[in-house]
């Protein structure tokens, strides 16, 4: 059977929808995989996979996100085992971060007075942070708030169910506010005595306000 | 809400942090990542080859089709890609006859097709599909790497006559993405020889297969699958792509 999948004629369609789209897609796999070389030949190997499945792509439908599926399927599959993450998702580990967080970020952040700290980060302590992040967290921040697709494009693009993409992305975040705490203070944007951790102190003020 | 949060200097701050918080992130997605210079033309030359592979391919299946049905133009292509065929390749055929050779135990025998299929799950970055070969069973399974390359092995007893004894016949698979192992696509069929034995290599999709026996060349064609769609169904095929 003769193959005629790439005829020159898909082929210019293929670079007209996806081309535009490389420097999303190589700004995100630079969050993924935290290096030039890796996220270079992530970009290649979507690419590459793209086309030749690009007969499965429906015209019409939302080609960035085609792309990003591809992409974060492509990582997943084959640089994730590479970098050795560890997924905070499943297990005890997701305890801990949850517990760390919903007991004291609410108390910290209501009783700072240089609330508007996050205003003096740069961006590159931003992505520093995200990239910091456990990948299941770092997969949604990157995609909602970064690549800025909406919670149900998410949960297409990484198979899971939209509950699970906005509890990911709750933890993600305050994880993330975590450790911008972290170099806000690092850096002398706030001292930590701006943020008082007692809890007790910040219920009984929000009871009697 | 509203008028609570007008009341409520706590809460209120912390919905301003919030919304300093996202305006944060806001500005660092829209921050520009420069695209290095070679990634676009590395990925138009990936096209090109892509578009080359995709034309050869129907020529090599007629001109193997032509020289399946003469044995002797099979032979001398063989010795003839064999002499000169590119050294990279022959490095993994050394590889694979190598490691066949070690005769390393089996992590998984003498269960059906599928359980070995199952029992590779999550080992390697690809699915393995187990290749029905003629005249053969499947003996069982390991993990075993052709050159830097983890592969599955799958290991056959054939039997290519009656009255013959049972020959080990190892098979690795292992992934190829980028196609930087020279292999014709499935049904060509091409075979090398290595520190005594018969190495057929071939491709299917992003797998690359090596057979390696100690089977002569005719013998080690009549184990090959009858048809193209014999040959496992290549895999890391993405599932289904339509968001």
């Amino acid at each position: 059977m003769l193959d005629f999948r790439h005829t020159s004629r898909s082929r210019e369609e293929f670079e007209a929808l996806v081309l535009p789209h490389l420097d999303p897609l190589y700004s995100a796999a630079m969050r993924l995989t935290r290096n030039e070389r890796d996220a270079e030949d992530l970009v290649q190997d979507t690419c590459m996979r793209a086309y030749r499945f690009f007969d499965k792509f429906e015209r019409g439908t939302n080609i960035k996100a085609w792309l990003f599926k591809i992409l974060t399927n492509t990582f997943i599959n084959r640089y994730r085992r590479r970098v050795k993450e560890r997924s905070l998702v499943e297990g005890a580990d997701r305890e801990s971060v949850q517990d760390e967080f919903v007991s004291r970020d609410a108390a910290d952040f209501a009783a700072n007075p240089e609330q508007y700290f996050f205003d003096r980060l740069l961006s590159d302590d931003v992505l520093r942070a995200i990239d910091a992040l456990p990948i299941d967290f770092r997969l949604v921040v990157i995609l909602a708030d970064l690549q800025e697709f909406s919670y149900r494009e998410i949960a297409e693009i990484l198979d899971v169910p939209v509950g699970t993409v906005m509890s990911r992305l709750f933890r993600g975040r305050k994880l993330l506010q975590k450790s911008l705490r972290g170099y806000a203070e690092g850096a002398g944007v706030i001292s930590p005595s701006d943020a008082p951790a007692d809890l007790n102190a910040f219920r009984r003020r929000r009871n009697n306000g | 809400m509203d008028a609570h949060l007008g009341t409520c200097p706590a809460c209120a701050a912390q919905v301003r942090t919030e919304a300093a918080f996202r305006a944060a992130l806001k500005r660092a997605g829209e921050t520009p990542v420069a695209l290095p210079p070679a990634l676009r033309a590395r990925v138009l030359s990936g096209l090109d080859a892509e578009d080359r592979a995709a034309r050869q391919r129907p020529t090599a299946r007629l001109w193997m089709a032509a020289a399946a049905a003469a044995a002797t133009a099979l032979v001398g292509g063989s010795l003839l890609w064999g002499r000169t065929g590119p050294s990279h390749r022959q490095r993994y055929v050394e590889s694979a006859a190598l490691n066949h050779a070690r005769g390393l135990p089996l992590e998984i025998s003498r269960v059906p097709a599928e359980n070995v299929e199952a029992w590779f799950g999550g080992k390697l970055d690809h699915r393995v599909a187990v290749p029905r070969l003629q005249r053969a069973h499947l003996a069982g399974a390991r993990l075993l790497n052709v050159q830097d390359r983890p592969a599955a092995y799958l290991r056959y007893d054939a039997q290519p006559r009656p009255d013959g004894a049972p020959r080990g016949v190892g098979l690795f698979v292992f992934d190829d993405l980028r196609g930087e192992v020279s292999a014709a696509p499935f049904p060509s069929v091409e075979v090398a020889r290595s520190r005594g034995y018969n190495v057929a290599v071939w491709r299917d999709g992003e797998l690359v297969y090596e057979l390696v026996t100690d089977l002569d060349e005719p013998e080690l064609r009549e184990l090959l699958p009858p048809a193209p769609t014999s040959v496992g169904a290549p895999l890391v095929r993405p599932a289904a792509y339509s968001p």
